[in-house]
């Protein structure tokens, strides 16, 4: 398993893939990442202590926005680790291989998915770089750091579990590319049709349906985590999701064997 | 011919189910929706009937190894699904929380998880926003708590610029109001404080009508004439705050009401006479909440309310033989003469916190502290006139002529105080009523002094922030303003300081530098495979 991870890291890093996502990523992370921080300096320097609505807390007014801005960068760079995990090994006949080793599938499933999250959390890393960077020059609180880096492992790990079976559908990575990041797109946004579900739905049902939409919503499982709260109902949420993901790539995979 | 009938059964079951369907989720006929049952039931029972009669096809379809795979996984991806989807709606319902923000400020104070926990119904709490001109994170992160403590408690956001009905069914004027409502009862709010909304609930949820007696007798105006001169506006605007209005003549009555929250006696013409006087003065021993509207004297030579006077003197109130007037010629953008003495700004106070409108007094004298006070008692002027405005004293002067001058040293030099508050703690403790909240504050007495009561009054009660001054002030004498005191939880202040030349490396390297470090390395990678 872990043998398959590291087969899996070893690709990822030997090619330039991994630096041009990461790279990429971090250019437009560092935009957001200055932007904020400009305001957020010339904020403290022209409101005195004490004063205006609320006090400037660097975690609450600049960490924690320019998180949840970095979610949504997530949605479009993520498809680009997880699209090539099986689409690639069907496209270059080694699915065959895989499926006849000795290793189960669910040893290459999770080292697949372990090799993944890697390098998402490389990702992370490379954004906890400038965030710990504010240390030098103030006294942000690190428990909340935790949590919302806590939070964002997990979400990550969602969606890569989706991107996985995504990938596992197809042979073409630019197709399970695509696919995924609409899937991500839906999970996004579901709960904003939550709203209109009693509309839809009638009285009786609507307001059951309009729970689940906005449960399944899967950014605001992430909210708790971003303000500094450890939730276990968020922790349950994610690793349902991640493990039900898994299962059905599995699945997917197991079926290549006896569909025709 | 079996084979065939089974054939049909089955499509017709489908077309069935699917009309069922339709009239399930079809919005315009809701009444339709009772028959799709019918259609599905029966719908379902053709299906059955027909694989009854075509069990041995469907059985020789399942011996394909094929179809019993996908029957298989299919079956364990229903399993697993529903044994995560039980985890996970056990989950929702106990779940644990650990605030690890330094200050806690995700955390509700014990008040208000207590209150909370005594919800025996649905409370809905409506936050009526405007997407422009507000930050609904506040809001969104405070209620999420609330609703978190409570599964009765459910909130929700309502765009008060697109759902205009909605905000006008609920009585709604300014943004940020919350609302909310328990068993029929409607309580509003403005602000996303914990103090505010815990105080919110707690109203709506004891429900208990604060009764506000008008003295009757020498003149006052009364809640229910709907003369200019009357109060009927005023009682109107009590009553949707959820206070009860009542009349009292205390010579008949020979004592204060006991259930009275607020007693106001509202410009009396004539004096009051001593007993009533005792008896207020009793219901003031006992914390009692008092507001007086004095007008000035007609003419010079009206006799002076010798006994109500000496009561307010004994609480430190100076009240002036004079009619203010105002030449700062504010008064007219509304089209009232220098008689009509306004305010602008206020001096700090409870009442006035947050207060920014003008108000205006047509006829009224000076009210403010005496210089030294009076057993101990100092009121706070809380209301104050221009200061191109002053107290003439020249009554008759005024009255006839309308041509008046300010007289140093005779006429009170402005800006004048028209309006003071006073508050002191129950000298004799007081028995508190049973079941009340050992976390409210303990009871003072107030007394509010004005000298002016046609402020209030139906001519004038709707002119810039009348009704506003004389709710706000109600509102601090009935205690209405803190049932309990919790300390606001702000996030500490946290800031970050830079030096120019530190935000300039931090650009490059955010921007340039770490990217660029990132960047170069898969080139290596790429350029040494090579």
């Amino acid at each position: 398993m872990f043998a398959i991870a590291q087969k899996e890291i070893r690709a990822y890093f030997a090619s330039p893939i991994a630096y041009v996502v990461i790279g990429l990523f971090s250019i437009l992370f560092g935009v957001f990442y200055w932007t904020i921080l400009d305001w957020f300096v010339k904020q403290g320097m022209q409101m005195a202590p004490g004063m205006g609505p609320q006090s400037l807390n660097v975690n609450e007014r600049m960490i924690r926005p320019l998180l949840q801005n970095a979610m949504v960068m997530l949605l479009f760079v993520l498809p680009m680790i997880t699209m090539r995990t099986y689409a690639e090994e069907k496209r270059s006949g080694t699915m065959e291989l895989l499926l006849t080793s000795p290793i189960t599938d669910v040893q290459i499933l999770v080292g697949k998915f372990l090799g993944a999250l890697t390098l998402y959390a490389a990702m992370l890393g490379v954004t906890l770089v400038y965030v710990l960077a504010l240390f030098a020059f103030g006294t942000p609180e690190w428990k909340p750091l935790v949590t919302a880096y806590l939070g964002l492992l997990l979400f990550g790990g969602c969606f890569v579990s989706v991107g996985m079976l995504v990938s596992s559908f197809t042979k073409n990575q630019i197709v399970a590319g695509m696919m995924t990041f609409v899937v991500f797109l839906l999970l996004w946004v579901i709960d904003w049709l939550a709203g209109s579900a009693t509309g839809l739905f009638g009285p009786s049902v609507g307001p059951v349906v309009e729970e689940v939409l906005n449960y399944l919503s899967i950014t605001q499982h992430f909210d708790d985590f971003g303000k500094g709260i450890i939730d276990t109902k968020h922790l349950i949420f994610y690793v349902s999701f991640i493990t039900f993901g898994l299962f059905l790539t599995a699945r997917s995979v197991d079926s290549e064997r006896w569909r025709g | 011919m079996m084979r065939k009938l089974a054939d049909y059964s089955n499509w017709l079951a489908i077309a069935l189910v699917s009309v069922a369907l339709a009239l399930f989720l079809q919005p315009w006929r809701p009444e339709w929706s009772g028959y799709a049952r019918y259609l599905a039931v029966a719908g379902l029972v053709l299906l059955l009937l027909s694989m009854l009669a075509g069990w041995r096809d469907i059985a020789a379809t399942f011996q394909r190894r094929q179809t019993r795979l996908s029957t298989i996984t299919i079956t364990s991806v229903a399993v697993v699904l529903g044994i995560l989807v039980l985890i996970n709606i056990i989950g929702t319902r106990q779940s644990k929380r650990w605030d690890l923000t330094a200050n806690a400020v995700y955390t509700l104070s014990d008040q208000t998880q207590n209150v909370l926990k005594k919800l025996d119904g649905p409370l809905a709490i409506k936050v009526f926003y405007s997407q422009k001109e507000m930050d609904l994170q506040r809001y969104k992160d405070q209620l999420a708590e609330y609703e978190h403590a409570s599964s009765h408690v459910s909130v929700e956001y309502v765009d008060a610029d697109r759902q205009r009905a909605k905000a006008i069914q609920y009585k709604v004027e300014a943004y940020g109001t919350v609302v909310l409502e328990y068993n029929g009862r409607v309580e509003r709010v403005t602000g996303s404080g914990e103090q505010d909304l815990t105080t919110g609930i707690i109203k709506v949820v004891t429900g208990t009508q604060k009764k506000i007696y008008l003295t009757q007798g020498h003149g006052e105006k009364s809640p229910d004439s709907t003369e200019r001169a009357g109060f009927s506006t005023v009682k109107t605007s009590l009553e949707r705050e959820n206070y009860g209005v009542d009349k009292v003549a205390l010579i008949e009555h020979g004592q204060v009401p006991a259930d009275a929250a607020v007693l106001i006696v509202a410009g009396p013409k004539t004096d009051l006479l001593a007993p009533e006087v005792e008896a207020i003065r009793k219901y003031l021993a006992g914390g009692g909440k008092l507001m007086v509207m004095l007008d000035p004297p007609e003419s010079s030579k009206s006799a002076p309310l010798a006994n109500l006077e000496g009561l307010l003197r004994q609480w430190g109130f100076d009240i002036g033989t004079n009619v203010v007037v105002d030449a700062s010629g504010l008064g007219q953008i509304f089209g009232a003469d220098a008689a009509t003495p306004v305010a602008a700004s206020y001096p700090a106070h409870p009442i006035t916190d947050r207060f920014g409108y003008m108000t205006a007094y047509p006829l009224a004298r000076s009210i403010g502290p005496l210089k030294n006070g009076a057993n101990g008692h100092t009121p706070d002027t809380f209301i104050r006139t221009s200061p191109r405005s002053w107290g003439e004293s020249d009554i008759d002067g005024l009255m006839k002529s309308g041509e008046v001058k300010f007289d140093e040293g005779k006429d009170l030099k402005g800006p004048v105080s028209i309006g003071a508050a006073v508050s002191a703690p129950v000298d004799a403790p007081v028995q508190t009523p049973a079941g009340a909240d050992k976390n409210a504050k303990p009871s003072e007495t107030r007394v509010v002094a004005i000298g002016d009561s046609d402020f209030a009054s139906n001519a004038y009660v709707s002119v810039q922030g009348n009704r506003d001054m004389f709710m706000n002030t109600i509102g601090w004498l009935a205690q209405q303003e803190n049932l309990i005191s919790i300390r606001p939880r702000e996030a500490s202040d946290r800031r970050l300081t830079m030096t120019t030349a530190e935000t300039r490396l931090i650009f490059f390297l955010a921007i340039f530098g770490i990217p660029g470090a990132i960047l170069a390395m898969g080139v290596y990678t790429w350029w040494r495979r090579r």
